[in-house]
């Protein structure tokens, strides 16, 4: 209702509005329109341009070619033995990386010589590539877990490092100094207020360290492997299948994006619950 | 009886690069306080109010002489802190907030106790909210109540109102006056504002630009008062004289 008791159409139409101003407009982007609009329309130009392309030149696989190949390699039974080793690796490596990397982060926050005798290695860590890596564990421990686990740990735990010791020298001096005011104990403010403070620099750096750790683990089923997704993409690369490599391709996919989506989002999501009203820090 | 005890307080900060000379931020501060009473160390912005209480809180420690609390109760005593900004953990709720600095009992008994506190301060609908949800003013009186719920031997509270608009610092102002004749606590409170000052003070220690208490008054008043009480802004032009009477031979020269 408007101030003198008519509607506001009414008080429009009585103002001579034309009719089409007070009706909700379609943009002619409305497929652009919203975040979700968006991703759809990305993932549909997305198909259509691989369709294209695999219909139009021999060496891409098209996206139908490469569902019906990933359908026949569940069949032949090598799609979930294959998947669940590489899972393995990665859950085993990942979650040593989420110990040392918070550890060592914190540590190198909290001691000024643990940051400087460490500074140089984790360096050493980001910059040398996974492959290098990669290589030197088939050389030393061929075909077993430890080579995968290992080359996920060295190329993932610096990333965790780097966030953690970001999120551990960001905690906010005046809440601690109100805790110390309060004398909490050192253990409640570090579960209470160190930690949460932390929490979304260690989930940041945990995402990249996952994609990180997959990466590496890939690698080295690729390179010196017998079982895992990576293998399985490189018996298909030996055999020019090309539907076969992007059949594994999209299974890696699928795995990194499913966590990220399903497990990360929920985390990060959880632990921004508390940012209404857009406060960061009293 | 809780009883703060200051002998020769001084608090020097050391010089930040070579070539600067030490920053003299307390000389010589002495006084005693005790029981029911509500001190205010009022003074301009940078004399070393605030210092004084950090010092009396066991944040910092003074360069020389002696700092002493002691509680109503054998042991180290219990002192609150008001800070200016609410100071409150933004991912725990207000509830948790209170118990967060509360380490007496169970946690059922903790969390009853905060809820009292929260009560106290007409907060309590608020304690499964986060901070960001509330007010500054309303944030302010959570830390109010914080400080409250550990049943302080002393009360320490630097400028809680000074980021408050004037309204809401009004009303806070006649809250702290019901709390405080209520608890019967023992108050430390630092401003730079007079008015503040004699609405809430039983004795005002004036502070000087340089670090020195140079008046000690007792404020004899009635509680509760109101900012609009004519007594009060008489004691506030009176004291106002007296920071001018102190500073004028400085300005002079």
């Amino acid at each position: 209702m408007s101030g003198t008791g008519t509607t506001v159409r009414e008080d429009a139409a009585a103002a001579d509005i034309p009719g089409f101003l007070l009706t909700p407009q379609r943009s002619p982007w409305w497929w652009l329109a919203s975040d979700r609009a968006a991703r759809y329309t990305a993932r549909v130009a997305f198909l259509l341009v691989w369709q294209w392309a695999g219909s139009t030149f021999e060496d891409i696989p098209t996206p139908l070619g490469t569902v019906e190949f990933l359908i026949e390699e569940f069949r032949r039974g090598e799609v979930l033995p294959n998947v669940a080793i590489s899972l393995f690796r990665a859950v085993i490596g990942l979650s040593i990386v989420l110990v040392l990397g918070v550890a060592i982060g914190i540590a190198m926050a909290r001691w000024w010589r643990v940051r400087y005798f460490l500074t140089d290695l984790i360096l050493v860590g980001i910059t040398l590539p996974a492959f290098i890596w990669a290589l030197l564990v088939v050389m030393w421990w061929g075909f077993s877990n430890i080579g995968p686990i290992t080359v996920c740990v060295v190329s993932a735990t610096p990333q965790l490092v780097v966030n953690t010791f970001q999120g551990a020298t960001a905690t906010p001096g005046r809440l601690l100094a109100m805790s110390d005011a309060y004398r909490v104990g050192t253990r409640r403010q570090f579960r209470w207020l160190v930690i949460p403070s932390m929490m979304e620099y260690i989930a940041a750096g945990f995402r990249s360290a996952v994609l990180a750790g997959w990466g590496a683990i890939l690698l080295v089923e690729w390179f010196g492997n017998d079982k895992g997704v990576g293998f399985r993409a490189h018996f298909w690369y030996d055999a020019r299948s090309f539907e076969g490599m992007m059949a594994w391709g999209l299974v890696m996919m699928i795995i990194i994006l499913t966590f990220d989506r399903v497990v990360m989002d929920r985390i990060v999501r959880r632990f921004r619950s508390w940012r209404i009203g857009g406060q960061q820090w009293s | 009886m809780a009883r703060l005890v200051a002998r020769e307080v001084k608090k020097v900060f050391p010089p930040t690069r070579a070539g600067q000379d030490p920053v003299f931020a307390l000389r010589d501060v002495s006084f005693e306080a005790e029981g029911h009473t509500f001190v205010t160390l009022v003074g301009p912005s940078g004399c070393g109010k605030s210092t004084f209480l950090n010092m009396v809180s066991g944040i910092e420690m003074p360069s020389a002489g002696t700092l002493e609390v002691h509680g109503r109760t054998e042991g180290e005593a219990r002192i609150g802190y008001v800070f200016q900004d609410p100071r409150l953990l933004p991912w725990k709720t207000v509830l948790d907030n209170m118990v967060y600095v509360l380490d007496e009992g169970s946690t059922e008994e903790r969390t009853e106790r905060g809820r009292r506190y929260l009560d106290l301060v007409n907060l309590g609908s608020t304690a499964g909210m986060y901070p960001g949800q509330l007010s500054g003013g309303m944030q302010q009186r959570v830390g109010i109540a914080r400080a409250l719920s550990i049943e302080p031997d002393l009360l320490l509270m630097d400028e809680p109102f000074s980021h408050l608009d004037a309204i809401t610092a009004r009303d806070l102002r006649v809250e702290l006056q019901r709390l405080w004749l209520d608890t019967g606590s023992t108050v430390l409170f630092v401003t730079h504002d007079v008015l503040e000052a004699v609405l809430l003070s039983s004795r005002i220690l004036m502070m000087s630009s340089q670090g020195k208490i140079f008046r000690d008054l007792a404020i004899d008043l009635p509680f509760p008062r109101l900012q609009t009480d004519r007594e009060v802004a008489i004691q506030q032009t009176e004291i106002l004289e007296l920071f001018e009477e102190m500073e004028r031979p400085m300005v002079d020269a």
